[in-house]
């Protein structure tokens, strides 16, 4: 065996400490021996270990992110973050990231509940959500995060009345990003005034198409805007105050589908600066 | 500290292939393993250190005696051991490693441990299996599903065709 790979587990982890944590989650392809090295619960714990110093010898940690996957009934991700998120506020951070991902990506993928804890956050900016059911618990608690800046979600299931209790809850939100999320048919954006970029996508191959189906969007504010759909969805681009320049940009693309009928039907659209329609049926204006 | 008024201890170390080093206790016991030892007071005569051949050995007390001659300058000790550790091969930092681990030393440990991971750094999985002779035994398959399972990583770093 090779120099690095003889070495014991524990001077692999803490080696593995030093890089981010997306780098040492890929050393798990290196070699069959390398596979568990990172483990999550290893990993965690390693964080753990940090965060607790900073917390005992009451140091301010500004800026935090973090990437983590969490499995089917995968208590120790769930806790970590259940004991973490509520205390971070404490410790000074200010700027806090979280991509979350779901584990089982696979196509007979179980769905997993995303841990409502998450918007817990106060000082979360940037939340990257992929593969998760949003359910009725996670608008049964209030949110927290509403520093948030950057929201992307991406085949998440969500509903109409959990998105808008999200949004209504975070008016600072300047970019969104939504692909591939079932369930969401109308997205009233119209109380984001800081909206800057927003990319829509429901593109998506294998699912049925009611998942794929949007009904309204509506958008108050000067943005790029970046579509991606099939269905037809109407656009509601109103903005009395901003009259010129409101949008920016305003890209729209249908990707080929076998089946449903692919129409665009943009309404009260007066300010778009550059608009790109490719491969859609134009509904009337 | 009280022992650096009086006369200094020294303390007498054996690597495994029996080589001696005297080193200043007040150095040494930058090891956790070794000041256990002094506190035990088995330190009386010679003190074997199984795990440690005597170039590491030399190697690390050069760092014990380098790093213990800074005052409590923490700017100034990183400095001291970037530029210890700069001119180091793989092969000795393994060794370093090893023997930071064995003698408890968690800041050498740290060190090296940071100066590997700077190898491994933004390089993709074939340039540290080439850098480091690393035997790739999974088959293409196996190899594909544990990318898969942890495909959020290599987002942006290779271009696979998904489905």
């Amino acid at each position: 065996m090779d120099r690095i790979s003889e070495l014991p587990k524990d001077i692999l982890q803490t080696i593995l400490y030093f890089l981010s944590q997306k780098e040492a989650v890929q050393t798990s392809v290196l070699s069959k021996s390398w596979r568990d090295i990172w483990c999550t619960q290893e990993f965690l714990s390693t964080i753990e270990t940090t965060l607790r110093r900073y917390c005992d010898q009451m140091m301010c940690l500004e800026e935090f992110r973090l990437s983590i996957s969490v499995g089917y009934s995968d208590h120790i991700s769930v806790s970590f973050l259940e004991r973490w998120i509520p205390t971070l506020k404490n410790m000074g951070v200010k700027d806090f990231r979280l991509f979350v991902c779901s584990k089982n990506s696979g196509k007979r993928e179980l769905v997993i509940k995303l841990p409502i804890v998450v918007f817990d956050a106060d000082s979360l900016q940037d939340l990257h959500v992929e593969g998760f059911m949003f359910d009725q618990q996670t608008i049964g608690r209030n949110v927290v995060s509403k520093h948030l800046k950057k929201l992307h979600l991406e085949r998440v299931i969500i509903d109409d009345m959990i998105f808008k209790k999200i949004i209504a809850s975070c008016p600072l939100i300047e970019t969104m990003i939504l692909k591939s999320c079932k369930a969401l048919r109308n997205i009233n954006a119209n109380n984001l005034l800081h909206l800057k970029n927003f990319t829509f996508s429901s593109y998506s191959h294998d699912d049925d198409s009611s998942s794929s189906c949007i009904g309204e969007v509506g958008i108050a504010r000067r943005c790029i805007l970046l579509f991606t759909c099939f269905e037809w969805v109407i656009l509601h681009l109103s903005s009395k105050k901003h009259r010129v320049h409101d949008t920016r940009e305003l890209r729209v693309s249908a990707e080929e589908s076998s089946n449903g009928e692919r129409k665009w039907k943009p309404r009260s659209i007066k300010t778009i600066v550059v608009a790109r329609f490719g491969g859609c049926k134009l509904g009337d204006l | 500290m009280a022992a650096e008024t009086g006369t200094p201890t020294t303390l007498t170390l054996k690597s495994n292939d029996d080589e001696l080093f005297s080193v200043a206790e007040s150095a040494a016991i930058l090891s956790v393993t070794i000041r256990n030892m002094v506190e035990d007071g088995c330190a009386g005569g010679v003190i074997p250190l199984d795990n440690v051949d005597g170039k590491t050995l030399a190697s690390v007390i050069t760092y014990m005696n380098g790093i213990s001659a800074i005052p409590a300058d923490e700017e100034k000790k990183k400095s001291y051991r970037d530029k210890f550790l700069s001119d180091k091969d793989f092969e000795t930092l393994a060794d370093m490693v090893l023997a930071a681990n064995y003698l408890n030393m968690s800041c050498l440990m740290d060190a090296v441990s940071a100066k590997i991971a700077q190898v491994m750094e933004k390089k993709s999985v074939g340039w540290v299996r080439r850098k480091f002779g690393i035997e790739n035994d999974y088959t293409p398959e196996e190899e594909a599903a544990v990318k898969e399972e942890h495909k959020w990583t290599f987002e942006g770093v290779e271009t696979d065709d998904d489905n």
